[in-house]
């Protein structure tokens, strides 16, 4: 008995915690866009390669 | 502030770096995230950033950028939306964990305190869903019923927030007085889905807001001459007629009005394309009429206001273009309608199952009427059509057609006949150089840079044929408004401009074709060359007119181009053409038609309004954009073909899922009301025929017509599935 009630004590501050995270990401606007995210690394290749043909002065993240 | 701008020829992962790069280096933007599968950037940046300095930066680094809207990412309101379905999907993982638990004590039996636990948990995990995530179903439901404002009458909301409610607060008594079922479960899932549909429905809405159009982007003051002969800026609205005011180079003119004085050139040269289409430039000499939203291209003028600001001939248009608009938007959300017969029925049936059963077995009357609630939720019927019509919309949208008006998309699939607009619909908006006559040993090659070079100082629509030019570099270049442009190139004086610019004695009757515009070039004081600008086809029109001739639909151009003009045009193509048509008998002779317009000018509001569909570039004004039911993102006319098969392909799977729901409902129901389904497996029939409408929505998506390109694959398969 105890040890259900410990466990689902645990799930229950998982729960709150993955909870808490999710909001933090909404609320970051991490959900805003979706389609980004899969293009990335094909980015940073392309911003490598333009960087060695000519010296840019860009200041991205 | 947030400024969120389209960009046409975003293609790849570099042009996001190039735009993004651009972007950095305008001062006082924070940030910017660049969406290339949308082609949309959303820019953040500090109040006094104007959003024409952000395009011409982009523009600058080589790709064409216009205004999507003021102030739009996903909004507030969808993030909030997002947060209740994450918490409540969370919760129902939870709940769905203690409920095996719980489901397997039914059947092989449990320890009275452990099942109380069980349940006790149950209800932890369900409390944030009723008190947070549900909590947009029950405000809706209890503002519908009259609570803190006039009753609207039932909508779907109703009887969801009944089911949950009523199932929780049983499910409460249950687990305090050990006695009865509970249904957290069904409660938790039940929220989950409703919200996931909200949820998709709310991201479709958000994706389609456009900004309105000219009248916003006229400018909010204008400069009024005093009695003392001063110039002060006044409020537009303040604004009567007679009113003297003076418009300064490259100015929007802001009122209807005529030329008073004009003491920089003889005439005024003006970029009349915003209502007329037309991108040949206009004059206007004194005494005569000028509109509101062109654009003064040459020296500053003073104009005398006919009308006020709310009386342009640009407001009546827009005014004209609303009431036709607002006539289609009068097809009330098929969802809507749906709940509007449904949900009466189907709480009047929730009560007869509860009555019923009260006088047969009272024990399994909340648990049979619940089941009803639940399972008739018509939550496939509404997911219906919004699911097939978010697939098709991105879709089309990675496609390069934005969609807009989401009514319009069913409307697709009847079209017979495609009207299209010819200037800068058909043919490039751009003009460009279709022959250079040299009447000096000049070389053509250094000609033409010279010239890119001081038309990089024009605003002059002409400009733009130069723009893919290798422009050399120029000094003391002068505009002479209407007239032309001098300056100095590799140490020789080159003037370029109309024949009386360049030359007084020149005669301007050598002209060749009349859809054509020349000028001339004179270095060092002598004739050098005249230039002729043409207006070309778009590269895809022969082949999309074809394509669209396969799919059985009939291409005809619409035009109010005099006959010779459309007849050039239509010969090359192929295809019928209705000349010197006003935007009046344009939008007549659409109405009542089941036919797509594509058009392009302000004078093609009033038949991008009245048509069935409606489509127009991206090049175009925002007052267009903003009455047309869908923007073509790229260049590419092909994209109407797209258009035509993913809306025929998307009304027969929402013809399925209307279909399938209904079935779903009428066989469900009686099960649930007779008693044969407890809540927790009306949840589960309710959640699978949902996923079932979602699953099928998303063939909408899979079957991608084959690239251009792959016609002979095409063709032997549809001899092949014909053999």
């Amino acid at each position: 008995m105890q040890a259900m009630l410990l466990l689902i004590l645990i799930s229950f501050a998982i729960m709150s915690v993955a909870g808490l995270c999710f909001l933090w990401a909404v609320k970051s606007r991490q959900f805003d866009d979706m389609d980004r995210g899969a293009l990335i690394a094909l980015r940073e290749a392309s911003d490598e390669t333009r960087q060695s043909k000519t010296p840019s002065t860009d200041n991205e993240e | 502030m947030i400024t969120s701008l389209a960009i046409a020829d975003m293609h790849c992962a570099a042009c996001v770096g190039k735009v993004e790069a651009a972007l950095a280096r305008v001062p006082n933007v924070i940030g910017c995230e660049v969406n290339p599968v949308r082609r949309e950037v959303f820019i953040e940046h500090e109040d006094g950033v104007r959003s024409d300095e952000l395009i011409s930066r982009i523009v600058d680094a080589g790709f064409s950028a216009s205004l999507l809207s003021a102030s739009l990412g996903s909004s507030d309101e969808d993030r909030r939306l997002l947060s209740r379905l994450g918490i409540a999907g969370l919760a129902m993982m939870q709940v769905m964990m203690v409920s095996v638990a719980l489901y397997a004590g039914g059947f092989y039996g449990m320890e009275e305190h452990f099942r109380q636990l069980l349940q006790l948990s149950s209800l932890i995990f369900c409390i944030p869903v009723v008190s947070y995530c549900a909590l947009p179903f029950f405000t809706s439901a209890l503002s519908c019923l009259g609570v803190g404002g006039p009753a609207r009458g039932l909508n779907m909301d109703v009887p969801i927030a009944l089911a949950i409610a009523v199932a929780f607060s049983a499910s409460l008594v249950a687990t305090f007085k050990g006695t009865g079922e509970v249904y957290f479960d069904s409660v938790v899932m039940f929220t989950f889905l409703m919200l996931g549909a909200r949820y998709f429905d709310a991201r479709l809405r958000n994706s389609l807001t456009i900004s309105d159009g000219v009248l916003a982007s006229l400018p909010r003051t204008a400069q009024r001459r005093n009695a003392d002969g001063r110039w002060q800026p006044v409020p537009l609205k303040e604004l009567t007629i007679g009113d003297v005011l003076w418009i300064a180079e490259g100015e929007l003119i802001p009122v209807d009005g005529v030329i008073d004085e004009s003491p920089g050139a003889s005439d005024v040269a003006l970029d009349e394309s915003v209502l007329t289409g037309e991108s040949a430039i206009a004059r206007r000499s004194v005494g005569e009429a000028v509109y509101a939203g062109t654009i003064n291209l040459g020296a500053g003028f003073s104009l005398a206001a006919t009308t006020t600001a709310s009386a342009t001939r640009l407001a009546q248009i827009d005014e004209l273009a609303k009431t036709l608009h607002g006539g289609k938007h009068a097809l009330v959300r098929l969802a809507d309608r749906v709940a509007r017969v449904f949900v009466p029925v189907v709480l009047c049936l929730a009560a007869a199952t509860y009555i019923g059963w009260s006088l047969v077995d009272p024990g399994r009357a909340l648990s049979a009427a619940l089941a009803v609630l639940v399972v008739s939720c018509p939550c496939a019927l509404a997911l219906a059509s919004p699911a097939a019509l978010t697939a098709a919309m991105s879709s089309l949208r990675q496609k390069g057609v934005l969609v807009k008006n989401s009514a319009a998309l069913e409307s697709v699939s009847a079209i017979r006949d495609v009207y299209f607009d010819k200037t800068g619909t058909l043919t490039e908006p751009l003009l460009s150089i279709q022959h250079i006559e040299r009447y000096s040993n000049v070389d053509e090659a250094w000609l033409r840079g010279a010239v890119a070079a001081l038309q990089k100082h024009s605003s002059h629509p002409f400009a733009t044929a130069f723009r893919t030019a290798d422009a050399m570099q120029a000094e003391q270049v002068e505009t002479v408004a209407g007239a032309g442009i001098s300056g100095v190139v590799d140490g020789r004086r080159i003037q370029v401009g109309s024949a009386d610019f360049v030359s007084a004695q020149l005669a301007s009757t050598n002209v060749s074709a009349p859809s054509t515009v020349s000028f001339f070039v004179r270095i060092d004081q002598k004739l050098a060359a005249r230039i002729d600008l043409a207006t070309r086809l778009r590269a895809d029109a022969r082949s999309t007119i074809s394509e669209l001739a396969r799919l059985g639909i009939r291409s005809v151009i619409l035009s109010g181009d005099d006959d010779a003009h459309c007849r050039a045009v239509a010969t090359q193509l192929d295809i019928d053409y209705i000349a010197g048509c006003t935007p009046e008998s344009k939008a007549e002779r659409l109405a009542d038609q089941a036919a797509l317009f594509v058009g392009d000018g302000i004078n093609d509001v009033p038949a991008l309004a009245g048509a069935a569909v409606s489509a127009a570039t991206l090049e175009t004004s925002d007052l267009v954009k903003s009455r047309a039911d869908v923007l073509l993102l790229s260049d590419r006319l092909g994209a109407l073909t797209s258009l035509v098969q993913v809306g025929r392909r998307m009304l027969t799977i929402m013809r399925q899922n209307l279909l399938w729901a209904a079935l779903y409902n009428l066989t469900a129901i009686p099960l649930a009301a007779f008693g044969f389904a407890p809540p927790w497996l009306a949840a589960i029939g309710m959640a699978s025929s949902s996923l079932l409408v979602l699953a099928n929505a998303t063939r909408v998506l899979r079957d991608q017509p084959l690239p251009p390109g792959d016609e002979h694959t095409l063709a032997l398969a549809t001899a092949q599935g014909a053999g």
